[in-house]
């Protein structure tokens, strides 16, 4: 499917978003976030990369999420799918 | 008929299963010695099964161990199928050399279910079956001073002779072991706990669901590998034969109690007569499946209501096990969220989440994060799609 230039917009803005997002995280928070999606692997995967306990990684993935959730609201941003 | 204190296993009938109502335990004592003196004396083999109590009254009475085999009843009667097969096994092994045999045996009936009680019952219904034709005869003491009327009530329907202190009578009330567990079948199953596990299939390609399902419940309570294994194999081994009597869907229910695991297998089928209870070798039989999950597991219980079959397993745990509380699953709302989870984690947690709604709400809400999170991973402008956490600059 072509990608039209208005849509490559909307992508970067989203990327940015989420990338301002997640640079707002406390860093042990991004890190989980960034290994076990960004990476592609499982939160068992990502506990051994990053050298932490499995329920570590889970409540730091968990909190993150909920940060972004809330920062994402803030600042009333929808996304355009 | 004959006289109180003796057996008659001299005459034509080869099989003889016969229930004693007594109200103490020198009544019973003063029935089983003669029955095993008179085995001993004709050269059969003698089985006594009793408590250990009661074990030590009949060997001081006797004066001696000698020339029969006397079991403690917490050995034997562990569960109503692992039970039978064990008689089985032994009275096919004690009259294969062409000698009769004779086998006093008492269950122990308290601390049980109502579920459990019939299955016990049924145990008596299935040995007229099991044994029909060989030269046995079976002694089962009932003592009436202590047990629950209904448990007397299934004996004299489960039994083809009653006998009391004086007399043996032929049951007016017995029935023919089909129709017993027939009308077992018919009766009440209690509902899972409301602390339960739900998955559904719609066909026997999806029995790979049901295996993640079971891994991911024992993950979620810690079982220890072997009742895993149990569970798993009895498990799938009902599914698949629910799916050879039904299109679907069958439903799989998990929960624990205390120390004990339960599945509950419901679909539209009909179970084969005696399933777990005798092993099936004819051709009419299509399951000798059940038969290897009821040695597997602690009960395995079939009740029909009309056309809804539910076939529940029991399997005891060592030690006390604990549900997971919604907080537990919380803990995974995260990972799961971004797609971090196994795959039988994942079908755990989706099963929580269509039965909690502060979850799913939860689960929402990171819904659009993670919406906007895939549109950045695919962008190959403002994110890398690995990402090492070293790379990253230090945050405030």
């Amino acid at each position: 499917m072509p990608v039209t230039v208005e849509r490559r917009i909307v992508d970067n803005d989203t990327a940015l978003q989420i990338r301002a997002a997640l640079e707002a995280l406390p860093a042990p928070e991004k890190n989980a976030i960034v290994t076990a999606y960004f990476g592609q692997c499982t939160y068992h995967e990502a506990a051994v990369a990053l050298g932490e306990s499995e329920a570590t990684i889970k409540s730091r993935v968990r909190a993150g999420l909920k940060r972004m959730a809330e920062a994402l609201d803030d600042s009333s941003w929808v996304v355009s799918s | 008929m004959t006289s109180a204190g003796s057996v008659d296993v001299s005459g034509a009938r080869s099989y003889i299963h016969q229930a004693f109502f007594y109200e103490t335990p020198d009544e019973l004592i003063d029935a089983l010695v003669p029955f095993v003196n008179d085995g001993r004396e004709a050269g059969e083999n003698v089985l006594v099964v009793i408590s250990k109590e009661k074990g030590a009254m009949l060997l001081e009475r006797l004066g001696t161990s000698d020339g029969f085999q006397l079991l403690d009843s917490v050995d034997v009667y562990t569960s109503p199928t692992k039970t039978l097969a064990a008689y089985i096994a032994t009275v096919r092994g004690g009259t294969n050399d062409g000698r009769a045999m004779r086998v006093a045996g008492e269950p122990i009936w308290t601390g049980l279910s109502a579920v459990e009680i019939a299955e016990w019952a049924c145990v008596e219904s299935a040995c007229n079956v099991a044994f029909a034709g060989s030269r046995l005869t079976m002694f089962c003491p009932y003592d009436t001073s202590v047990l629950d009327p209904a448990i007397i009530a299934a004996a004299r329907q489960t039994h083809p002779e009653l006998r009391s202190v004086g007399r043996i009578v032929t049951s007016d009330h017995y029935f023919e072991p089909s129709q017993f567990h027939s009308m077992v079948r018919a009766t009440d199953m209690p509902s899972p706990s409301t602390e339960h596990e739900a998955c559904s299939i719609v066909s026997a390609d999806e029995l790979w669901r049901i295996q993640l399902f079971v891994d991911a419940f024992s993950e979620l309570h810690a079982l220890p590998p072997k009742l895993t294994n149990d569970l798993r194999a009895g498990v799938i081994e009902v599914a698949k034969t629910a799916f050879e009597g039904t299109a679907g869907p069958v439903k799989l229910f998990l929960w624990i109690e205390a120390n004990q695991v339960f599945s509950d297998v419901v679909g539209s089928w009909q179970s084969v007569p005696f399933a777990g209870y005798i092993p099936h070798s004819s051709e009419e039989h299509e399951s000798p499946g059940l038969w290897s999950v009821g040695q597997a597991c602690d009960l395995i219980a079939v009740r029909e209501h009309g056309a809804v079959t539910t076939v529940r397993l029991k399997f005891y745990n060592d030690t006390e096990l604990v549900n997971p509380t919604c907080q537990e699953y919380a803990e995974f709302l995260g990972v799961y969220a971004i797609g971090a989870c196994n795959p039988s984690e994942t079908v755990m947690i989706e099963g929580h989440l269509a039965e909690c709604s502060s979850c799913w709400d939860e689960v929402e809400r990171f819904g659009s994060v993670v919406a906007m999170m895939r549109v950045a991973r695919a962008s190959d402008a403002a994110w890398p799609t690995t990402h090492h956490p070293d790379d990253d600059p230090p945050t405030d």
